[in-house]
């Protein structure tokens, strides 16, 4: 019921998105239907795409890394995932020469890759909270450190300012070949990874119970390291890093199939949707003058969120 | 009934190759000092240790090829840790056990280890030996052929342990090949059969009495039979650790 009601409030919300602000649509409409069709199709349709795709991204890649390492506190963001991709889309664009949106999405997901990796160098298979916090946090700040470096270093002068929009995550201005780029990969990964959520659910009980019921932990963690590798890092190439919803998501989800990590795949990938759609609304819709930075409202409202995690973690611990 | 074959199985630098048979019907002990091996040979006959080599079959199945919705019914193994991460709930932790629902059996399970009060809390919430019976379970839920269990007695009070020896003792009888872990050596006179391993390898194979007995049990755990109890060898060495 719960689901149902996030799936008709999406439809709701993406509706709006399309349309509203809808009086200067209107009325574009009925004196200029071609450039009404263009405003429609070329500019709030991939934006709209976009904030339904990459919030389904990071809802269900959060939720397969969150069961891969055993933690409610993984997720692209957090273990360094979404930084890496930004880093490699910035040494693809602009160091690497790449241009097209599809070569772009594939050094995204080379950056995402690389941390994920190393990632599981430093923190292990069942990772404990300390642990995966610390080396993300490490993974996210090299990784942050290297971008700022290559574009100050950049042969653009103004490589700083082209990207500090892109940085701070947005969706505005992307064209549909973007949002196709971005999406088909980051679509088939992910239904790659909803094939295994039996597999996620059966990792519950450890990797050896998985491996004596059938599964192959050791398949399964590369599947889910290259598959979110891929989907993020190709949204993240053409969005910028956005964060929060990747760890949010997830968790609301879990709450929504009674704490089966694999179960909450889907249900975290229509939550995520839900929730950058909902921070592209305040962005858009916001009184305040001019539009905020994506990654802001992600951020503003996100931070409370992580930090009742945190606290509701911590109380179970000394409960 | 099926047995369990292992075929040359060993795990590089911790089992050595081993054959060995457990027959549908049997209660099998595994005994051994701290770090002997019962937990790597307990994995090896699962399946469930990458570095493997070497192969088992139940009955005309071998293991590793079965895949997961014929699997769970050829061979349930419980491992040593009881940690669970997530806020499963007891019903649906013991459901994750079986390759399709069967909530009546779930229910039987409930009422056969006693967890009725427990059935609304989630697992994460149990104290260590609560969790340890749901997780048994979970392991018993699809009734395998094969049941491999590490300590399943650990961290329980004495009746659970004598109730669970008397539960696994039943689905033996029933036609499954049992074998089971443990540290409590007043326990073994319920198995068929006492496995004691020891740096690595199969030492001693025999009735609880014959291997209790034994020079190999002496040396491996560096104890011997005083009276009705036991005492330090003194003759013993120094315990060797692979």
């Amino acid at each position: 019921m719960r689901l149902a009601a996030a799936l008709a409030l999406l439809v709701l919300l993406a509706a709006g998105a399309l349309l509203l602000p809808w009086m200067p649509l209107a009325t574009l409409w009925t004196s200029d239907p071609p450039l009404a069709a263009l405003v429609l199709f070329e500019l709030r349709l991939p934006r709209l795409l976009l904030a339904l795709g990459y919030g389904a991204v990071l809802g269900l890649t959060g939720a397969a890394l969150q069961a891969l390492f055993a933690n409610p506190l993984a997720s692209p963001d957090i273990t360094g995932a979404s930084s890496g991709a930004a880093l490699g889309a910035v040494l693809g664009g602009y160091y690497l020469g790449l241009t097209q949106p599809l070569a772009l999405a594939a050094a995204g997901a080379v950056g995402a890759f690389a941390a994920l990796v190393l990632l599981f160098a430093l923190a292990g298979r069942r990772a404990d909270n300390p642990t995966l916090l610390l080396s993300g946090l490490a993974i996210s700040l090299a990784a942050g450190a290297g971008t700022s470096l290559l574009l100050a270093l950049a042969p653009s002068p103004f490589a700083f300012y082209d990207a500090f929009d892109w940085l701070m995550g947005s969706l505005v201005d992307r064209t549909l070949g973007q949002a196709a780029a971005a999406l088909v990969p980051a679509a088939l990964a992910c239904a790659w990874l909803v094939r295994r959520t039996r597999a996620y659910d059966a990792l519950a009980l450890g990797e050896d119970v998985a491996a004596s019921l059938g599964y192959r932990p050791a398949t399964l963690r590369w599947e889910t390291i290259i598959l979110s590798a891929v989907a993020v890092g190709a949204c993240v190439s053409v969005v910028g890093a956005v964060g929060f919803i990747g760890l949010v998501a997830p968790v609301l989800a879990r709450s929504l199939v009674h704490g089966h990590p694999g179960r909450a795949l889907l249900p975290a990938a229509l939550l995520g949707a839900l929730l950058l759609l909902g921070a592209d609304l305040v962005t858009r819709l916001a009184p305040v003058g001019r539009s905020i930075p994506l990654g802001v409202v992600t951020a503003t409202f996100g931070t409370p969120l992580f930090l009742w995690l945190l606290l509701r973690m911590r109380w179970r611990l000394t409960a | 009934m099926t047995s369990l074959l292992a075929s040359g199985t060993a795990i590089p630098g911790r089992l050595e190759p081993t054959d060995l048979q457990l027959k549908g019907g049997t209660f099998t002990a595994v005994i051994g000092p701290n770090g002997g091996g019962k937990t790597s040979l307990l994995r090896a006959l699962a399946g469930v240790e990458p570095a493997m080599c070497g192969q088992v079959w139940v009955g005309e199945e071998e293991l590793r090829e079965a895949s997961p919705a014929r699997r769970p019914y050829l061979m349930s193994f419980l491992p040593a840790a009881r940690d669970v991460p997530w806020s499963i709930g007891v019903c649906d932790a013991i459901a994750l056990g079986l390759p399709r629902p069967e909530p009546e059996r779930v229910d039987e399970l409930i009422t056969l280890l006693e967890l009725e009060p427990l059935a609304s809390r989630s697992v994460d919430r149990l104290s260590t030996g609560e969790r340890a019976r749901v997780l048994l379970a979970r392991a018993l839920a699809p009734r395998p052929r094969t049941l491999l269990l590490d300590e399943p007695c650990s961290n329980l009070d004495p009746y659970w342990a004598h109730r669970i020896l008397e539960i696994l003792s039943t689905a033996a009888s029933d036609g499954a090949a049992v074998c089971i872990s443990l540290h409590d050596l007043s326990l073994l006179d319920a198995f068929d059969r006492v496995l004691l391993v020891d740096n690595g390898a199969i030492r001693e194979d025999g009735h609880a009495q014959e291997v209790l007995g034994s020079s190999s049990f002496s040396e491996a755990f560096r104890i011997e039979r005083h009276g009705t109890g036991w005492r330090i060898n003194p003759s013993a060495g120094r315990q060797s650790s692979r």
